[in-house]
C-alpha cells in the first residue's frame, strides 16, 4: 500500500509536469521554470510565517504570488534595464531563493520545513501524512489528494485553452489577431506553473521539480510531429520513469526522486538515439 | 476602380517607439484587390505600419479604416504572415494543423472543428498545393512550401486581405516565381496582397502599387510612377535603374502591370 | 572592527574573495555570449562529481573535490552541447534537461553515501548552500591556486576568447581554434563555479557569476573594463556577505552573498539612474 501511494503521487507529479513543461519548453522558457522553482520559496515561507500552518490556502496563494511576481520581476529586470534575458533570469531567482533560505534559517523554530525538505522532498513519507477526518476516518495521504486537485486543475486548464496556448506558443502575432489574449494566458501558465510547484515540492524537493518539468517532455519532443502527441507521449514517459525510478531506488535504497529523475534522463538518452537513428531519413526526403 | 467603399483608408497614422517616432502621420487610401508592395531602406517603418494595418499595433493617433470601419472591428477580414525567422519550425506541427489554427478562435473549447470548416480547410490546403504534404511537419518543408502553408492558414481563415512580411526571404528563384504566380491568382479572385519588398529589381515586375517609406511617406502609386531614379535617391541615398514589365522570371511569363 | 583581526574570520574572508575574483572574471564571458545560465548548470552538474570523488577517494579534501566538480562540470557542458547538436531541442532547454538530471543524480549519489554511513561524510549538504565559516586554511590555499590558474588562462587567452565570443566565424578564419577556446571557456567556467560551491552553493552559485556581470554592463560596453568593474563589484559582494553571514553565524553563507550582491547591482542602477539625470540635467 505504501508503495501504491508512492508510486501515484509520482506519477499524478509527473503527468502534470509533462503536461505544463511540454507547454513552457515550446515557449522556449525551460529556464524559466527554473527561475520559478526556485522563486516560490520565499513566498511560500512568508505566507508560513503568517499562518503558521503548513498547506493553507494562504501559503499556496504567498507561492503562487511569488513565482507570477518573480517572472513579471525577471521581464522588468530585461526590459527596463540593460541586461540580457538569460542574466535577468539568473539575478532574479538566486536572490529570491537566498531571501527564502534566510528566512527558513531566520525562523528556524517556528517553520516547520527545514532546508533537506526544500532540496530533496519527501516522497518516502507521503504515505506517513495522513488526511483523518474529524469523525476518524482515514482518506489517505494528504498529498495524494493535493496533487489529485492538482491533477483535476491542470488537466481542466489545458484541456478547456489548449488552441489558445498553442497558437500564442506557436505564433503570438495571429493568435492575437485571432483574438486570443496572448499576455493573459502566458501569465496563467506562470501561475499554473507556481501552483505544480507548490503542491509538488513537499513530495519531490523544489530544485527536482525541474526534472519533473523537462525531462518528460525533452524525451517525448524527439519522437512527436503534434502536439497532442507531445503532451500523451511525455505523461507516459513521466510515469513509466516513475516505476523505473522508484524501483531503482527500492533496490539501491536511495532518494526516490532523484532515482526518477536520474532513470529519466536514460529514458531521454534512449529517445536522443532514436531520434539520430531516425534523423537522416527525414532530412533528405524534402521535396 | 478606386471607391470609398473598397479601399484600405489610413489617416495620419503616428507611432512613437519611447521617444522615437517610427510612423508619422501617414494618409494613404490603398487600393483592393491589388497587390501592394510596401518599400523603403531599413528601419524605415514597414513592419510597423503591417501591424498598425492588422491591429496588432495600435497607432499613438491615427486609424486604419476597412470600408469606412475600423480595422479593429473586423479583424477576421485581414490575416497577416509573419516573418519567417520568427517562426519556430520545430514547432511540434503538421502542415494541417497550421491550417486548422485559423478555426481556432471560431470554436469553443469542447466542440470539434465542424465539418464545414474542416472542408475550408482541404480547400485552402489544396489552393496551395499542399494536400499531399498535409501531414509534414512545418520544418520538413522547403522556403516556397511554408510560406504557401502560412498562405493556406491565412486562406481558410476567409480573409480578403493578406498582410505578409517579407515573404521571399531564404526563398530561391523558382519558388519566388511561384509565390508571385500565387500572389497573381488571388488578386484576380479580388483578394488585397500587401507585403513588405525588399528587392527592387523586381518590384516593377509583379507590384500594382508600391509605398515608399522612410518613416513618413515618401510617394505611392504605380511602381513605374514612385520607382524613379529621383525618388529612390530620396528614399535610399543612391540611384537604381529598375526594370519594369517582364523579362527578369525565369519563365518570362508573368503579367506586366498595366 | 573587532571581526577583521579574528584570523578564523579573515582566513574565511580571503577564501571568499577568491572564490568571487574567479567567478566574477568568468561571469562576464559568460554574460557577453548571453549564457549565464550555463553557469547554474555547471554548478548543478557539479554536484554528482562532487559525491563521485568523495566516494571514490573518501576524502573531504577540498582539491579532490573540487577535481571531481570540475571534471562534472565539464561533462555537463559537453551534454548540453551534444543534446544542442544532435537533436532539435534549444539550447535553454538543454541546459535544463542537463542541470535537472545532475542535480537528481547528485541527490542519488548523496542518499547513497548517507544510507552507507560513512565515518566523515559530514558537512556534504553544506554544498547545496554553500558554507564558507567551513572552510581551512588549507581549503583557502587551494582556492586561490585554482582562481590564480583561472586568472592567468584567462589573461593569456583574453584576445582569443574576445574574438570568438564576438563572432565565432571570424574567429575560425583568423586561425582561432574553435574547439578549444570553447574547451578553455567550459574549463574556465568549471574551475570558478567548482571553487566557488564551498561558499555560494550549487543553488545560488549562477548569481556570483551573474550579478558581478550585469552590474559591471550597466556602467561600459567593454569587455576589459567590464571584466575589472566586475572584479571589484564581486570582491565587495562577496566581503559585504560574509561579513552578513558571520554576523548571523547558523545560516548558509551563500544567500548572504547573493543578497549582497543583488543589492550592489540595485544600487549601481540607482547610481546610474541619479548620474544619468545629473549629465542630462548639466547638457542644459
Amino acid at each position: 500500500m505504501i508503495a501504491i501511494y508512492i508510486i501515484a503521487v509520482a506519477s499524478l507529479v509527473a503527468i502534470n509536469g509533462a503536461i505544463l513543461g511540454s507547454f513552457m519548453m515550446l515557449r522556449r522558457m525551460s529556464m524559466m521554470c527554473d527561475a520559478i522553482v526556485h522563486a516560490v520559496l520565499p513566498g511560500l515561507v512568508i505566507a508560513y510565517l503568517f499562518t503558521a500552518s503548513r498547506g493553507s490556502f494562504t501559503m499556496v496563494m504567498g507561492a503562487i504570488a511569488s513565482g507570477v511576481l518573480a517572472t513579471l520581476l525577471i521581464e522588468w529586470v530585461h526590459a527596463k534595464f540593460r541586461v540580457s534575458a538569460d542574466a535577468a533570469i539568473g539575478l532574479t531567482f538566486t536572490t529570491l531563493f537566498s531571501l527564502g533560505i534566510i528566512l527558513i534559517a531566520k525562523f528556524a523554530g517556528r517553520v516547520d520545513l527545514d532546508q533537506d525538505c526544500v532540496l530533496f522532498g519527501e516522497l518516502a513519507y507521503v504515505p506517513l501524512d495522513l488526511w483523518i477526518t474529524a469523525s476518524g476516518m482515514n482518506m489517505g495521504p494528504r498529498s495524494l489528494w493535493s496533487v489529485s486537485a492538482l491533477t483535476v486543475t491542470v488537466v481542466t486548464f489545458v484541456g478547456m485553452g489548449s488552441r489558445q496556448l498553442v497558437s500564442s506558443t506557436f505564433d503570438p502575432d495571429f493568435a492575437r489577431h485571432q483574438g486570443v489574449l496572448v499576455r493573459l494566458w502566458h501569465y496563467l501558465l506562470m501561475f499554473m506553473v507556481s501552483l505544480f510547484t507548490i503542491a509538488s515540492f513537499h513530495a519531490v524537493g523544489a530544485v527536482m521539480v525541474m526534472g519533473f518539468f523537462i525531462l518528460p517532455s525533452a524525451t517525448a519532443y524527439l519522437l512527436v510531429r503534434s502536439v497532442r502527441a507531445l503532451i500523451l507521449l511525455a505523461c507516459l514517459v513521466g510515469v513509466l520513469s516513475v516505476l523505473l525510478g522508484f524501483l531503482f531506488a527500492q533496490f539501491n535504497n536511495v532518494s526516490i526522486a532523484g532515482s526518477i529523475i536520474f532513470v529519466n534522463g536514460i529514458v531521454f538518452a534512449l529517445a536522443a538515439w532514436v531520434y539520430q537513428a531516425r534523423r537522416p531519413a527525414r532530412i533528405f526526403e524534402n521535396t | 476602380m478606386k471607391s470609398e467603399a473598397r479601399c484600405i483608408d489610413i489617416r495620419d497614422l503616428s507611432v512613437f517607439y519611447g521617444n522615437t517616432r517610427a510612423l508619422s502621420d501617414i494618409s494613404i487610401c490603398l487600393p483592393e484587390a491589388k497587390i501592394i508592395g510596401i518599400m523603403g531602406p531599413n528601419g524605415s517603418g514597414k513592419t510597423t505600419l503591417l501591424k498598425c494595418m492588422t491591429g496588432l499595433l495600435s497607432p499613438d493617433s491615427g486609424e486604419v479604416l476597412l470600408g469606412g470601419v475600423p480595422v479593429g472591428r473586423q479583424r477576421f477580414r485581414l490575416s497577416y504572415i509573419p516573418q519567417k525567422e520568427k517562426i519556430d519550425w520545430d514547432f511540434p506541427m503538421s502542415v494541417r494543423d497550421l491550417v486548422e489554427m485559423a478555426m481556432y478562435a471560431k470554436r469553443r473549447w469542447y466542440q470539434k472543428l465542424s465539418a464545414e470548416q474542416l472542408s475550408r480547410v482541404s480547400s485552402a490546403l489544396e489552393s496551395m498545393g499542399l494536400e499531399r504534404l498535409q501531414n509534414r511537419q512545418i520544418g520538413e518543408l522547403s522556403g516556397g512550401q511554408q510560406q504557401r502553408a502560412f498562405m493556406a492558414r491565412a486562406l481558410a481563415s476567409d480573409a480578403d486581405i493578406l498582410v505578409l512580411d517579407e515573404p521571399f526571404t531564404g526563398i530561391d528563384a523558382k519558388a519566388t516565381d511561384e509565390l508571385i504566380r500565387i500572389f497573381q491568382s488571388l488578386r484576380d479572385v479580388g483578394k488585397t496582397v500587401i507585403l513588405v519588398h525588399h528587392d527592387l529589381a523586381n518590384a516593377g515586375s509583379f507590384l500594382d502599387h508600391v509605398v515608399l517609406l522612410k518613416g513618413s511617406l515618401l510617394a505611392q502609386g504605380p511602381p513605374e510612377e514612385v520607382l524613379t531614379s529621383e525618388v529612390l535617391v530620396q528614399a535610399y541615398g543612391v540611384s537604381f535603374q529598375i526594370p519594369f514589365g517582364s523579362g527578369l522570371h525565369l519563365d518570362g511569363g508573368s503579367p506586366s502591370p498595366s | 572592527m573587532t571581526l577583521f583581526s579574528d584570523p578564523v574570520f579573515l582566513v574565511v574572508l580571503i577564501g571568499v574573495v577568491m572564490v568571487t575574483v574567479a567567478s566574477s572574471a568568468v561571469g562576464c564571458l559568460l554574460y557577453v555570449q548571453r549564457n549565464a545560465l550555463l553557469g547554474e548548470t555547471m554548478a548543478h552538474g557539479c554536484l554528482p562529481g562532487i559525491y563521485a570523488a568523495f566516494l571514490l577517494g573518501g576524502t573531504r579534501n577540498l582539491g579532490w573535490l573540487a577535481l571531481g566538480a570540475t571534471l562534472s562540470g565539464l561533462v555537463s557542458s559537453l551534454l548540453v552541447d551534444a543534446i544542442v547538436a544532435r537533436t532539435r531541442i534549444h539550447h535553454d532547454a538543454a541546459m535544463a534537461i542537463v542541470l535537472s538530471w545532475m542535480f537528481g543524480t547528485g541527490v542519488v549519489l548523496l542518499s547513497f553515501i548517507q544510507q552507507a554511513n560513512l565515518s566523515n561524510q559530514n558537512g556534504l549538504e553544506d554544498l547545496f548552500f554553500g558554507n564558507a565559516a567551513a572552510m581551512s586554511w588549507n581549503d583557502v590555499m587551494i582556492i586561490t591556486g585554482v582562481s590564480a590558474v583561472v586568472g592567468v588562462l584567462m589573461g593569456i587567452n583574453f584576445r582569443r576568447i574576445k574574438i570568438y565570443l564576438f563572432d565565432a566565424e571570424y574567429a575560425r578564419m583568423q586561425g582561432v581554434k574553435i574547439t578549444w577556446v570553447r574547451a578553455l571557456l567550459s574549463s574556465l567556467v568549471a574551475m570558478s563555479v567548482a571553487i566557488g560551491i564551498q561558499t555560494a552553493g550549487a543553488i545560488l552559485m549562477a548569481s556570483l557569476l551573474v550579478a558581478p556581470a550585469a552590474t559591471a554592463r550597466q556602467w561600459t560596453s567593454r569587455l576589459l573594463p567590464m571584466v575589472c568593474v566586475a572584479l571589484a563589484v564581486g570582491v565587495l559582494g562577496g566581503t559585504i556577505g560574509t561579513v552578513l553571514s558571520c554576523a548571523s553565524p547558523n545560516m548558509p553563507t551563500g544567500p548572504w552573498v547573493v543578497i549582497s550582491m543583488t543589492l550592489l547591482f540595485a544600487l549601481s542602477i540607482a547610481a546610474q539612474r541619479v548620474s544619468g539625470r545629473l549629465k542630462s540635467s548639466q547638457k542644459r
